[in-house]
């Protein structure tokens, strides 16, 4: 009893020292004092206070609650206690570090609760912060594993060369539909092509149809490789198109707002109930077929088509009708984003319209648009696969009756392979299986990744 | 309610103009003409082919002519066939749409029917097995592209088992009332793999659909005053929650259609069906243009009047839509 009163007695002293410092101005000789106040008595309010005065902000807000707590009427405190905390609102620091508080507290018996509300996950920025997304995305499997196929067909598709000995458009008459592992003599020119001239690979792999040939004698197995590379093309410039066009259209309209904004999105909705497959079918078939001038803007876009196996028109014709989707979702975020106070709060710094939009819009609404055109991405190498099946898709004809180049497409090896579904099926199973293990591959990601931005799905960490 | 459906009917009139501009580029926006024999291998002597430019005016300008193919669409008359003097566009539109709708219906039909259910044991069965394997199989069914399951069906059923034929459709023109088939056993032994293939796609997609809006709908207050009370569940299922769950289901009928279009040309190709969306992505390759506006024309009617129909039946069953935000 008598050392707590006294402890009390020296602790009203230190307080007084506290503020007789703070009067002259000695914010460290106040600082001390307060501390000292507090540990001896950590009921007075007065020095928690002025702790919470003195110290940075972050840690001052926990000492002005705990004086709050101690004297719920002090006027002082509840300011200082609102003071502190929109200030924290405002700088979004973290949970604050109390250096002082551990020493304190241990003094203290009781540990004092915070009143800190969990300030709500912020409604705009850093939602997309890369490393919590990678985080969230890696807790699903199914995800991580459709992240590994297409990393895996990716790596097909680049390397083709390495993993296949021979070009896929390469035909001989003399082996049309071969059985799977047929050896055969590769005259010496044909041998010249081989990719795995050199390797110890030669001697096995340039003279055996590791998947027999198809009906124009090329080699399966080849073209199964290089066929990647037509779905994976398809899949990220149709994207790259749609999100390009997409996002632009739809953040001009968005922040544009007004009859601008009406009459942008009225189009859009007009385009949006468009059926899209008839138009893609429409302008495929009008470009591959119809338009055999040569003259003229459309003739130079028809002969880069050509050289490209007929990739440009179709990039085009998927892009054209696809962007719609990506212009209305990013008018609607847009939209949402507009009033929030960071872009006030930008705009009032002085940044002009231009760098709003790409330095604090655009980052913020990017991560639910790409989740969307991941999951649109398999409907884009459907699209191309059945465009390529009925034979206006990529040109992957058997004698190249046209200039240009070929392309091998899995849907064109379905279709060439179809006729001889009862003697030899793998013709048509290996590349359906191909096409549905990248579909599958691409749900799965969009999926995953649909999860992890979200962050309602979120957990907290 | 009825200035809405106006409303709605006159926006989609802006739609169909832009189909039918956008078949009649197609037919008209040619370097040479239809009836050149260099187009399309079509050796028309020089006297028909002056003949037949006149009558379709392909030497008045652009604008008149698009007037005059607007007219002979709204009489009806898509244009004469190419390769064959004797038919004109009508009359192949005539006996091969019918296939094609048969096909498509029958696919929702059996997509409704393997679906719902489907979902609703999977809400029912919350996070139980059951449902676990119900979304799986969902999912698988969604991600196989038509293009994989049509071939895998025809070999395993038709090849291999040999229960099944592979090709052709159990019926032909005239169907009664112009639609319906006969149904018959040829009938449905033909209309089994080409269905089931489209249906795979549209039952998951339903299911999911039915899944994911029960569960919305039985988390609502109603349901739980309903079991307050004390009604049994079956009854709050079926009286309550059910017919709030399925009007997502009722309203995505009319886009589900529009998804159905590429699946219908391929399948229509894989088992040598006479139907619209084959003949049309032929007649790409026989040059035949009028045909080939006419029947992207059709479709295009075709879908827009379903979304159109999905709309208004939207705004009519859930009555929290306002139909003046509904506009």
């Amino acid at each position: 009893m008598n050392t707590a009163k006294s402890e009390h007695e020296a602790a009203l002293e230190a307080l007084h020292a506290a503020k007789r410092a703070l009067r002259q101005g000695n914010l460290a000789e106040a600082r001390s004092s307060a501390r000292q106040a507090a540990m001896l008595d950590p009921g007075l309010p007065d020095a928690w206070l002025i702790l919470a005065g003195l110290a940075p902000p972050a840690a001052g807000l926990a000492y002005a609650q705990r004086a709050l707590e101690l004297a719920p009427d002090n006027p002082r405190a509840r300011q200082a206690v609102r003071w502190l905390e929109a200030h924290q609102a405002v700088h979004r620091k973290p949970e604050p570090v109390i250096e002082a508080a551990p020493r304190v507290e241990s003094a203290a018996k009781t540990e004092p609760r915070p009143l800190q509300r969990k300030l709500d996950e912020p409604s705009t920025p850093r939602r997309g912060l890369l490393i919590d997304t990678w985080r969230a995305f890696r807790r699903h499997r199914a995800a991580v594993l459709g992240l590994a196929l297409v990393a895996f067909f990716l790596g097909l598709a680049v390397f083709a060369p390495i993993f296949t000995p021979y070009d896929p458009n390469l035909g001989s008459f003399e082996h049309l539909r071969e059985e799977p592992l047929t050896r055969f003599e590769p005259a010496p020119d044909v041998l010249e092509q081989c990719h795995w001239r050199g390797t110890p690979l030669e001697s096995w792999g340039c003279s055996t149809f590791i998947a027999g040939t198809d009906r124009g004698g090329r080699d399966f197995y080849s073209r199964m490789v290089y066929a990647a590379r037509t779905s994976l093309a398809v899949a990220f410039v149709a994207s790259i198109v749609s999100l390009s066009i997409g996002i632009t259209y739809g953040t001009v309209s968005g922040y544009a707002g007004g009859q601008v904004d009406e009459i942008m999105m009225r189009f859009v909705d007009f385009l949006y109930s468009l059926p899209v497959f008839l138009i893609v079918l429409g302008i495929q078939s009008f470009f591959s077929l119809y338009w055999r001038s040569q003259e003229g803007f459309i003739g130079w876009l028809d002969q880069i088509n050509r050289n490209m196996g007929g990739l440009l028109f179709l990039f085009i014709a998927i892009g054209a009708v696809n962007w719609v989707g990506m212009a209305r979702l990013s008018r609607a975020m847009v939209h949402s984003q507009k009033g929030k106070d960071y872009i006030l709060a930008a705009r009032s710094l002085g940044a002009n319209e231009v760098q709003i939009i790409l330095r604090h819009l655009l980052p913020n609404i990017l991560g639910p648009l790409l989740v969307m055109e991941t999951i649109a991405i398999p409907g884009y190498i459907f699209l191309e696969a059945t465009l390529s099946f009925i034979g206006l898709g990529v040109h992957s004809t058997i004698r190249g009756g046209q200039t240009g180049v070929d392309l091998p497409s899995w849907g064109a090896m379905i279709r060439d392979g179809y006729a001889g579904l009862r003697t030899s099926p793998y013709l048509v199973l290996l590349p359906s299986l191909a096409l549905t293990l990248l579909t599958v591959a691409f749900n799965f990601m969009g999926d995953g990744l649909r999860d992890a931005i979200d962050p309602r799905t979120r957990k907290r960490r | 309610m009825t200035r809405f459906i106006v409303r709605r009917m006159l926006l989609s009139i802006p739609v169909l103009a832009a189909i039918v501009f956008f078949a009649f580029l197609m037919v008209r926006l040619q370097p040479e003409g239809p009836f050149n024999s260099s187009a399309g291998g079509h050796a028309l002597p020089e006297n028909l082919r002056l003949m037949m430019e006149t009558r379709y005016g392909l030497h008045r300008p652009f604008q008149e002519q698009f007037m005059i193919y607007l007219g002979n669409v709204l009489k009806g008359d898509f244009g004469p066939l190419l390769r064959s003097r004797y038919q004109t566009v009508n009359e192949v539109i005539a006996y091969s749409l019918p296939i094609s709708l048969q096909l498509g219906f029958s696919a929702i039909v059996l997509g409704l029917l393997i679906g719902v259910p489907a979902g609703i044991i999977a809400a029912l069965r919350h996070n139980r097995p059951m449902d676990y394997v119900a979304t799986f199989i969902a999912v698988i069914g969604i991600s196989i592209p038509n293009l994989v399951l049509a071939p895998v069906l025809v070999l395993f059923f038709g090849l291999k088992l040999n229960w099944l034929p592979i090709a052709f459709w159990g019926a032909e023109a005239p169907f009664t009332f112009g639609v319906l088939p006969p149904l018959d056993l040829n009938f449905f032994k033909h209309a089994v793999l080409p269905v089931s293939t489209l249906g795979v796609a549209v039952s998951a997609t339903i299911a999911r659909l039915v899944r994911s809006s029960l569960l919305e709908v039985l988390s609502e207050d109603y349901i739980r005053t309903a079991r307050a009370k004390g009604i049994r569940e079956r009854m709050v299922i079926v009286r309550h929650a059910l017919k709030n769950a399925l009007i997502p289901t009722v309203t995505i009928l009319g886009p589900l259609f529009v998804t159905l279009l590429p699946g219908m040309v391929i399948v229509e190709n894989i088992f040598a069906i006479n139907g619209l969306a084959r003949v049309m992505v032929d007649s790409v390759f026989d040059s035949e243009y009028f045909l080939l506006s006419g029947s992207i024309l059709v479709f295009a009617i075709i879908l827009v009047v379903g979304n159109l129909m999905a709309d208004i039946l939207y705004v009519w069953l859930d009555p929290r839509i306002s139909y003046r935000e509904a506009g």
